[in-house]
């Protein structure tokens, strides 16, 4: 299973600059919601084609945001969806998992640059 | 520099643009390819990196669009998450220049970029180079297209030279390419001769002939100036050299500085052959266009006198090409009256021969 978010990867993108990181990963979070409920809707009305350019899309920002393992499944299903394969409920499913396991590891940094950033004296999360 | 880039994925644009800043770049980002082309359209843009897959108009749509316009060149990137060699063979295909994959790599990049100003600015000065030889000439009615030939000539001769004769060692891609940039700034010093010597319509005295005779260290004085304050930029020495020895004769009977033989920079005998070629063969106030056959005649009797031996030898190896290039780059009309121009020449070659 490859890594749900390459964290260092993306600081190295962003010039180790965490303010950058935040806004790559706030915007990418946003994309992606977006584009698996196009996804979605692309799917459930039987357009393959769509659904093929939607999960494309989605491979190339998770590479961008540092998440190999969204980036994989999205290919995955864009070459299924090229072959007219229609049996994709599950692989919609797994991103949509993938998702939660990015997310989850991009606020632990998110947190983690929190505390990095209070050294101000004054905690920012509870 | 400055450059566009248009991605319909924001969080892509947000990391590009960051990084391209950083890289001292201006940058201006666009979301789908009609946006990007509006930019590249009506501002100065030269470089573009380009998704693939984009609404509205995509990647390679794009590209087509550039390409079709006039103008400066833009260089153009891919950045896709398109893989393999099918996918890069249909970037290049439609005019890409390069094509990198998702997510960019910074350092790659970099070096990608540097590839692209490179390219571009080359562009640019040879754009420079020529408007300033075309401002130089444009006071000078009769020479036409006289620039165009003048660097196709040389370019043809330093070919020749390149693959058979002495010189071969001593010309490569390189030479080639900079005398075709650079021949046509030979009569740059004619910026500082008065209308009075350079427009007269009639034979010069002996002392407008002097005064004539100072563009060539016109030329040197300017061009030398240029290198003063750009020392790295390698073809304004060499546009210096061939503006200030394009008048050298082979037997040190020449001016500015009566140099002879190989004392004479080599680019600089080159384009002396092409000079003399194409004033015999243009219509003078005082003379009518020579025929082909007239003109290699009088370049043949300069062998070794005016010109060098060697290079009047590729000039007869080639001498079709020399037909071809005058033909191709013959002005439609010609005024019938014309102004004593290249009234050294007439001296030299036509008077003086
Ligand atoms: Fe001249």
């Amino acid at each position: 299973m490859p890594e749900a978010f390459l964290i260092d990867e993306l600081h190295h993108r962003c010039m180790g600059n965490p303010q950058l990181v935040q806004r790559v990963l706030a915007s990418f979070r946003l994309s992606f919601m977006n584009d698996l409920a196009q996804m979605e809707i692309h799917f459930l009305s039987g357009q393959l084609e769509k659904v093929a350019k939607t999960a494309h899309k989605i491979k190339g920002s998770a590479a961008n945001a540092a998440a190999p393992a969204i980036s994989e499944l999205a290919q995955e299903v864009e070459s299924l969806a090229r072959q007219g394969n229609n049996d994709l409920d599950q692989q919609i499913c797994n991103l949509q998992s993938e998702f939660t396991r990015f997310a989850s590891a991009a606020f632990r940094e998110d947190f983690r640059q929190s505390d990095d950033d209070s050294s101000t004296g004054k905690p920012t999360c509870a | 520099m400055r450059l566009v880039i248009v991605d319909d994925d924001p969080s892509v644009l947000i990391v590009l643009q960051a990084y391209l800043e950083s890289l001292g770049y201006e940058v201006a980002a666009a979301t789908d390819g009609a946006e990007a082309f509006e930019l590249v359209k009506h501002g100065d843009y030269r470089v573009v990196i380009s998704d693939w897959e984009m609404p509205n108009m995509n990647g390679i749509e794009l590209c087509r669009k550039i390409r079709e316009r006039s103008g400066e060149y833009v260089y153009f990137m891919l950045l896709t998450s398109r893989e393999g060699k099918d996918a890069l063979i249909d970037g290049l295909d439609s005019g890409a220049d390069d094509f990198l994959t998702k997510p960019f790599e910074p350092e790659e990049l970099r070096v990608r970029l540097r590839t692209a100003e490179r390219i571009v600015s080359l562009e640019s000065r040879e754009l420079v180079i020529f408007s300033l030889a075309r401002l130089a000439e444009s006071r000078d009615c009769e020479t036409g297209e006289h620039l165009e030939r003048i660097r196709e000539y040389s370019k043809a001769l330093a070919q020749r030279l390149a693959q058979h004769g002495a010189y071969s060692d001593l010309i490569d891609a390189d030479f080639v390419r900079s005398i075709y940039s650079t021949s046509p700034l030979h009569d740059i010093g004619k910026v500082g001769i008065p209308d009075s010597v350079l427009l007269k319509p009639g034979k010069l005295t002996p002392a407008e002939f002097e005064i004539m005779k100072e563009h060539a260290e016109i030329g040197r004085q300017t061009l030398e100036d240029a290198l003063k304050a750009h020392p790295n930029a390698h073809y304004l020495r060499e546009a210096r050299d061939i503006a200030w020895c394009h008048h050298e004769r082979f037997d040190g009977t020449g001016y500015p500085r009566q140099l002879s033989g190989d004392e004479i920079p080599l680019s600089a005998r080159i384009v002396t052959v092409c000079d003399v070629y194409d004033a015999l063969t243009s219509k003078r106030h005082y003379k009518p266009a020579f025929t082909h056959e007239k003109s290699r005649q009088i370049i043949l009797d300069g062998k070794g006198t005016h010109f060098d031996p060697e290079i009047v030898d590729a000039f007869l190896a080639i001498e079709e090409q020399f037909k071809a290039i005058r033909k191709k780059f013959s002005p439609g009309a010609m005024p019938s009256i014309t102004w004593s121009l290249n009234a050294n020449l007439e001296n030299q070659v036509t008077v003086g021969n």
